[in-house]
């Protein structure tokens, strides 16, 4: 596991092209990474999630966790993260 | 001939970044010939040399020629806009896919301005699962298929951008005949007892309740996929 860390600014998941999912806060930001696809948050403030593409998210302060959307592979019947 | 372009000048169908050949796979795909493709594309491109480098791979581009080659593409936003370019119209005749359920779900959906004033919206989701021929996706004979008959695909468009997404789910849960569910089920969870959730594209963000538990990797219920109930009940925000 991960140690916890402490930003105003987190990278929540990058996109195989230039697309990011990014958070900010006006506090900071307490986060432990289990993995690319797994990320537990902390918002003391107001979190803002944004995107190139899609439009802003705005989270309320309290414990949050993140993760990948799936999709099953038919050619090799396995399960792996959507990729945008 | 050499490519000294940056990956992250080619821009289609709203991927920035995209591989030089694959960008130019996808226009070659949309449009019928250079004149075309310089009538479209390169008039608006300001780099000469860059419209005389593209002018000049033209013919070497392969073009994707049919649906089985779209339908392979791994990274979802490239096979998005692959079957855009092709057209989906296109993909839907040649695979002849049978529809297996269609539900068109009313939802309040919260949206902030730019200055991060909420709104309320009310929208209609429309979720398509569609069952693909076995034998048509995998035409080639080495390709080893499994026991199913059929290959089922969700079909559902994204609230802020309109695009459209065609997205692979097992048979196990296709054979359901619920589309919502078989959305639902792309989506994970590693927490238990989320309370609200939200949704950015393809990043889910869960917010956790007072008795919410983070579940460790290796516990059966680690990334477990969001029942349809949960889907439709805790999604705070889609965008």
């Amino acid at each position: 596991m991960t140690k916890i860390t402490s930003k105003r600014l987190v990278v929540l998941a990058l996109g195989e092209s230039t697309h990011t999912h990014i958070m900010e806060a006006d506090m900071e930001i307490e986060y432990e990474q289990a993995s690319d696809e797994s990320i537990e948050f902390l918002l003391s403030g107001t979190g803002v999630v944004t995107h190139e593409e899609h439009d802003r998210l705005i989270l309320p302060p309290g414990r949050y966790h993140k993760t990948n959307q799936v999709e099953f592979n038919p050619f090799d019947r396995t399960i792996s993260r959507v990729w945008d | 001939m050499t490519n000294k372009f940056n990956p992250a000048d080619f821009t289609i169908e709203g991927i920035r970044g995209m591989p030089l050949y694959l960008a130019m796979q996808m226009y070659k795909t949309r449009y019928a010939d250079l004149k075309d493709f310089s009538a479209n594309v390169l008039n608006d491109i300001p780099s000469e040399e860059f419209k005389q480098f593209c002018s000049e791979i033209w013919d070497c581009i392969v073009p994707f020629r049919t649906s089985v080659e779209i339908l392979q593409i791994r990274n979802v936003e490239y096979r998005r806009a692959a079957y855009s370019c092709y057209g989906v119209e296109r993909i839907f005749k040649e695979m002849q896919p049978e529809l297996a359920n269609r539900q068109v779900i009313e939802k309040k959906n919260h949206r902030w301005d730019e200055k991060n004033i909420e709104r309320v919206e009310k929208i209609w989701d429309v979720y398509e699962l569609y069952k693909f021929p076995e034998a048509r996706l995998y035409p080639e004979p080495w390709i080893k298929v499994s026991g199913d008959r059929y290959v089922y695909m969700v079909r559902c468009w994204c609230t802020s951008t309109q695009r459209e997404y065609l997205i692979y789910v097992p048979p196990e849960i296709g054979r359901r005949n619920d589309a919502v569910e078989a959305i639902a089920w792309t989506l994970r969870l590693n927490i238990t007892n989320p309370k609200r959730l939200y949704r950015q594209g393809d990043v889910l963000i869960a917010e956790m309740s007072a008795d919410s538990k983070v579940l460790p990797e290796g516990n059966r219920e680690y990334n477990k996929p969001l029942t349809k109930d949960q889907y439709l009940k805790l999604m705070y925000s889609e965008t």
